[in-house]
């Protein structure tokens, strides 16, 4: 799950994700937090 | 391969902050120049910062010593509460008027509400803090409400994700813009949105986003969004300066005309320079699509 995250965000070039709420504890699962482990493009 | 302004952001250094406050996680991104000194750009991080524990503090509803949680239960008057508990309903009442009714903190259970506009208030305002010389961009991500100013580098704008309520792992499509991006909908922590002419809780989208200048009230507009479905998005086409698409909850995607699709709407990812421009300008003629297949399918 976060490798496919991972290529998803890092082919979409990105540098942000938007979408409903998570809490503290949904961030782990989230495509944003997948971004910032690749680091900012 | 790196298009000229990706190679211009790699010579900016990036400071990337994750921040625990509000009932979830904050990102930080500052974008800082050959002008900027990290000594400048760690103190304005440190402000930014404490406008979110100050807001969380005064705001959150979870909180039972928060100035919100006193005026809820009537403990307090307004009069009595800080002076920015009165700044943010008199927004709210804004926010409430321009959605025409279907963003309404006052029809939320248990007393007045403004939770859908302030994660997105604090964040903007967490933002502001951050507009520096030597800060030539800047993103404030509070659990996918997004604030943002500047640029990943020189005349190129943020390109933002949104995520396919169906699909979490996915993006359903990307917006290219400078500003605010709010998404509500009810995939992450379930049904908690109001309907305000009920007062039954309800969601008529799978997804709502908004854009525009203010994440204050970009914020409340997709939670008004999420609510109203359909006939929301007619609201907001009237709104200057604010955009819209929504997820239905079959799949259908609807958006305002000017909503500002980086790739075109519900488009495979493919290589910016290898699309033909027909399909960006589709954009522009459409408003109304039924994926046959998800559009961010990663290659298996």
């Amino acid at each position: 799950m976060l490798e496919q995250q991972a290529m998803q965000v890092q082919s979409a070039n990105i540098q942000g994700v938007s979408g409903a709420s998570y809490t503290s504890a949904g961030f782990a699962q989230s495509l944003q937090s997948a971004l910032g482990k690749l680091g900012l493009k | 391969m790196a298009s000229a302004s990706e190679e211009l952001a790699q010579r900016l250094h990036t400071v990337h902050h994750l921040e625990q406050v509000m009932g979830t996680v904050v990102t930080i991104d500052i974008y800082v120049g050959t002008g900027g000194s990290d000594l400048e750009v760690f103190s304005r991080l440190e402000q930014a910062l404490d406008v979110l524990h100050d807001a969380d503090h005064v705001f959150s509803t979870w909180k039972s010593d928060s100035s919100i949680s006193h005026l809820r239960r009537g403990e307090i008057t307004l009069d009595q509460a800080p002076a920015v508990v009165g700044d943010v309903l008199e927004a709210c009442r804004v926010a409430r008027a321009l959605s025409e009714g279907w963003f309404d903190p006052w029809a939320m259970r248990g007393g007045v509400d403004p939770t859908g506009f302030v994660k997105g208030w604090a964040a903007q305002r967490a933002l502001q803090v951050l507009a520096a010389p030597g800060i030539p961009g800047a993103i404030v991500n509070a659990a996918g409400d997004i604030a943002s100013f500047g640029g990943p580098g020189e005349a190129s704008t943020f390109r933002f994700g949104i995520v396919d309520p169906f699909s979490h792992e996915r993006l359903a499509c990307i917006v290219g813009l400078v500003g605010a991006l709010a998404t509500s909908g009810t995939y992450e922590q379930g049904l908690h949105l109001v309907d305000p002419h009920s007062g039954q809780p309800i969601t008529r989208v799978a997804s709502a986003s908004v854009c525009g200048p203010d994440l204050g009230l970009a914020d409340a507009l997709a939670t008004g969004l999420a609510v109203a479905g359909d006939p929301g998005l007619a609201v907001i086409e009237g709104i200057e300066g604010y955009e819209a698409m929504i997820i239905g909850l079959d799949g259908t995607w609807q958006w305002t005309r000017r909503f500002p699709f980086a790739d075109g709407p519900a488009l495979p990812p493919v290589q910016e320079t290898s699309r033909p421009a027909s399909l960006r300008d589709k954009r522009q003629s459409l408003n109304r699509s039924t994926p046959t297949l998800s559009p961010w399918a990663p290659p298996r």
